[in-house]
């Protein structure tokens, strides 16, 4: 068998020690239920993330454009934030696809019989799972963005000398 | 009684039972191309009414907190713009609240218990 061998080579060079293998194989039921918590928990934090994006994206964003440009008030700047966010969140979403079906696919593959399989599919999933972070990340970093932009504009608009009260 | 010679199902009998079958095999490979489809366009990790995915009252439960929703009509004022900032900041916080969701250790070796 593959991890009778003190160390089993993939693909991108890495490599995976004996001791690796066999802590695989003979936890693999463990290992198997931590999987599937961690899954569900991923269900949690996708619902509960997708919820504050939609509404960023769609109650707050388009929102405040569409009355600023209602308004004569259109801001190009804003107006750039909100398809930005609006692309990342699509990013986020297939990102979130893709390393469902990757951890699907570690769930499936049999542990104890396969554990050099399961350690290179393991790998995959822990790179699937750095992009929907480094997406987590980069949407968090846009609506801090987004705060600072729509003070600047708030402070552009009203605080000009001369426009001290103007629109209120 | 019926005679050796004489047929199982009439002519119309057969064709009827042969359209039947022909519609229970139509809908399982309708459901079958539908639920490839379901499952290839990723629909499947997103649909948060999936069997087993998560109940109703944790979707409750993580989404109840959102309430920002601002208006695309009327004037808009300086108070109308504190009130937008305010609303983002308590969604950007929350997100920082969250900023470890999908990080990498809930399949690091030590949670998974594997010695890399």
């Amino acid at each position: 068998m593959a991890f009778l061998s003190v160390t089993t080579s993939f693909a991108d060079d890495e490599t995976v020690s004996y001791e690796t293998l066999s802590d695989i194989s003979q936890n693999c039921s463990s290992i198997k239920l931590q999987l599937e918590r961690t899954q569900k928990e991923d269900a949690r934090l996708r619902v509960y993330l997708g919820t504050q994006y939609e509404t960023v994206s769609t109650n707050m964003m388009q929102n405040l454009n569409l009355r600023l440009v209602r308004n004569n008030l259109a801001n190009a700047d804003l107006s750039i934030q909100q398809t930005s966010f609006f692309s990342e969140r699509e990013r986020f979403k297939a990102d979130f696809i893709g390393y469902s079906q990757e951890m699907d696919k570690l769930i499936n593959v049999d542990c104890r019989a396969k554990p050099d399989k399961f350690y290179e599919q393991l790998q995959l999933t822990r790179k699937k799972r750095q992009d929907v972070y480094d997406s987590t990340y980069r949407l968090r970093e846009l609506v801090q963005k987004h705060y600072k932009a729509v003070n600047a504009y708030k402070d552009e608009l009203y605080n000009k000398p001369g426009t001290e009260g103007e629109g209120q | 009684m019926a005679s050796d010679d004489e047929p199982f199902l009439k002519p119309g009998g057969r064709n009827l039972l042969l359209l039947c079958l022909a519609g229970v095999v139509m809908a399982f490979v309708s459901t079958g191309i539908s639920l490839a489809i379901y499952k290839g366009t990723g629909d499947i990790y997103l649909d948060r009414s999936r069997p087993g995915f998560i109940s109703d009252d944790e979707t409750h439960d993580v989404t109840s907190e959102v309430k920002e929703n601002f208006s695309s009509d009327g004037e808009i004022t300086k108070d109308d713009l504190d009130e937008y900032a305010k609303e983002i900041n308590e969604i950007y916080e929350r997100l920082e609240s969250s900023k470890d969701a999908f990080s990498e250790k809930a399949l690091s070796g030590e949670t998974l218990g594997i010695d890399e």
